[in-house]
């Protein structure tokens, strides 16, 4: 009897607490939000890779540095489209000033679309959507890394030798990007580099790490390895070592982890491509948009960089924040 | 206590906890951080119903002692089917009943081996959830879209509640009929209760548990409908660990993974608690990683009153 009085008791606060919630929220709506910080929110696709850590650490950075001005909260999605339309959805009832996120895929358009309607800006942070509803994009430019690191590479080469070519997830934008812009530059540039070999990794490093193994051993000729990411690339780099065969130039893209910045000291890698984390430019423009700035490009390109043994040490100096 | 109200509790289980938290959310209530508005209702509502109409399936299949760890993969299948039919241009009632036929097609081959091999439920259906994501990948390796607005209907509203949460309930309503009122609710109950006595006493032992994995398809094909309206594509890598929430939301409903206790309102209730609580720790700012940890124990807890409860 005690249990189902307990019960009774629940089930009757319901509509009463309620009612309760409703009528303050209406008294105070009018009064308070003068007085509080605007929130901003982020919605992040997931945290389980180095850039995606990196960029995580970097956005709350960037909100503690704003954070006499603005409320912050972020939100992980575990790589799960429905998990984040959900979550984007929940920010919603707390009346977010602006919505930084990063989607999933092209599954968050109609949430995203329906955020961008009610007059909530939307900026999107590396993957785009499906719909011109956003405010603007800020990503960087996987076709000019892909360009910057053909020309690289044949640089050191001096114009004239065989790369291979690890790539990303089959069909994946990134890779696509990545791939076409390397080709395109030694197609047009550099008649005299000539890929000898070709293989999807999936960004794993274990992956390639396999597929290099197994490739050493049909005992091929190549100068340079071109890798669609880091972790690639140190999986490509594991494998020569333990065969040890030197002297092949290995370059990687990202460039968000210390122990890549160590192997390009130690002469493992020879060089990797920043792909910029777009979460310090993010909160600038989130922050512009609260000032009421109504200029903002619809698309923020943001610059890759090279990284080598003669910047390694200056590129750690500047970024205290990368992935172990 | 009295008959009426012990059978009542005993047939809603799943609402003890959700008044907790209820309780718990009107306790934490501000101007800030309302949980009680309209705008709450239709956010659990649209969000509740995928990972509900799989739990609703999944409870026909526990309530015979069974499980069905294949759900997750087997939703990634249909959609992906349905996102590939959709971009073919048929109309979207083909579509759906071809995503509800999938669906029923992979659970009755489930449920046949299930019935008519000596292998566990939880080892076939882990080999399935296997080979179903395989399977999607196969299918389709990227995402398959191009079809805005096409199923749009299902994330309509009826009179200002989303469709999605009208077809839930009603297909709660439907199985709650079918597990009570039916001879075949009862054999579903007999089997799970014990499986020798109901052999015994005529109950058509395998070709129930061929039916309740095939139910459990067809809601995984429901599910799968509803889940490719709301992200308007197919995703082969979609839905993963679906399967866990299901379970979780039926457990939480008050059923016993034994078999033979629990009803599908329970396993409502259990769902829209999942969804509140998720909804709830995004309300109060609790730190994404800090609420996943929590997830756990507030699951226990859950089951734990549920079990008090049945004594």
């Amino acid at each position: 009897m005690r249990q189902a009085t307990f019960l009774l008791c629940g089930l009757m606060s319901f509509p009463i607490a309620g009612c309760g919630g409703k009528a303050s929220d209406t008294a105070d709506s009018s009064a308070v939000p003068s007085a509080e910080k605007p929130l901003v929110v982020f919605s992040q696709a997931n945290s389980q890779d180095p850039w995606r850590q990196v960029f995580d650490a970097e956005m709350r950075a960037a909100a503690a540095a704003n954070g006499g001005e603005i409320a912050f909260e972020m939100n992980e999605a575990q790589g799960n489209a429905e998990t984040q339309i959900s979550q984007v959805e929940a920010f919603l009832l707390k009346n977010p000033k602006v919505l930084l996120i990063s989607p999933h895929s092209e599954s968050l358009t109609a949430v995203c679309e329906k955020v961008f309607d009610k007059g909530i800006p939307v900026v999107l942070l590396d993957r785009g959507i499906e719909s011109d509803k956003y405010t603007t994009r800020i990503a960087g430019d996987n076709t000019e890394i892909g360009r910057q690191a053909a020309r690289y590479i044949a640089q050191k080469l001096n114009g004239r030798g065989t790369v291979v070519v690890i790539q990303g997830v089959q069909a994946a934008t990134a890779t696509n990007e990545r791939q076409q812009g390397a080709l395109d530059v030694w197609a047009k540039e550099f008649p005299f580099i000539r890929v000898v070999g070709n293989q999807h990794c999936d960004y794993q490093r274990v992956k390639a790490h396999e597929w290099m193994s197994a490739y050493l051993q049909t005992s091929p000729k190549f100068d340079a390895v071109y890798a669609h990411n880091d972790e690639m690339a140190i999986g490509a780099s594991m494998a020569l070592k333990e065969k040890n065969i030197g002297g092949k130039i290995v370059v990687g893209v990202d460039a968000c982890q210390q122990e890549v910045i160590d192997k390009i000291k130690s002469g493992e890698l020879t060089a990797t491509f920043l792909y910029p984390h777009p979460a310090k430019k993010g909160m600038e423009v989130a922050m512009q948009l609260l000032r009421g700035e109504k200029n903002i490009p619809k698309r923020i390109n943001l610059d890759t960089m090279l990284v080598d043994i003669t910047n390694a040490d200056q590129f750690l100096a500047d970024n205290p924040n990368l992935a172990n | 206590m009295n008959r009426p109200v012990l059978f009542w509790i005993q047939q809603f289980q799943g609402v003890i906890s959700l008044v907790l938290l209820v309780l718990i959310a009107a306790a934490l209530e501000s101007s800030r951080i309302s949980f009680f508005q309209w705008q709450t209702v239709e956010n659990i509502a649209a969000q509740v119903a995928v990972t509900g109409v799989i739990a609703v399936g999944m409870t026909f299949v526990i309530l015979t002692g069974g499980i069905d760890l294949s759900v997750g993969s087997m939703c990634a299948v249909v959609s992906v089917l349905g996102a590939k039919m959709a971009v073919a241009g048929l109309p979207l009632w083909q579509i759906a009943v071809g995503m509800l036929v999938a669906g029923a097609v992979m659970g009755a081959i489930n449920g046949i081996l299930v019935a008519f091999t000596p292998i566990q439920p939880f080892v076939i259906t882990l080999a399935s959830m296997a080979s179903l994501r395989g399977a999607a990948y196969l299918i389709s390796p990227n995402n398959v879209s191009g079809f805005p607005g096409l199923f749009d209907p299902f994330q309509a509203k009826l009179f200002g509640i989303p469709v999605q949460a009208i077809l839930l309930v009603g297909l709660v309503a439907t199985a709650y009929v079918v597990l009570r009122k039916t001879k075949m609710g009862r054999y579903v109950y007999a089997v799970g209760g014990s499986e020798v006595a109901a052999a015994y006493s005529a109950v058509p032992v395998r070709s129930t548990k061929v039916l309740v994995y095939t139910i459990s398809g067809i809601c995984v094909g429901l599910a799968a409908i509803l889940l490719v309206a709301r992200t308007s594509n197919g995703e082969p890598g979609g839905a993963i660990a679906y399967e866990l929430d299901a379970i979780a939301a039926v457990v939480i409903g008050g059923a016993s993974l034994m078999g033979g206790v629990g009803s599908v309102v329970g396993t409502l209730l259990g769902s829209v608690f999942m969804q509140s609580l998720a909804l709830l720790m995004i309300l109060w700012g609790i730190q994404d990683k800090l609420a996943l940890l929590l997830k756990g124990p507030i699951i226990l807890i859950a089951v734990l009153l549920q079990i008090g409860r049945r004594r």
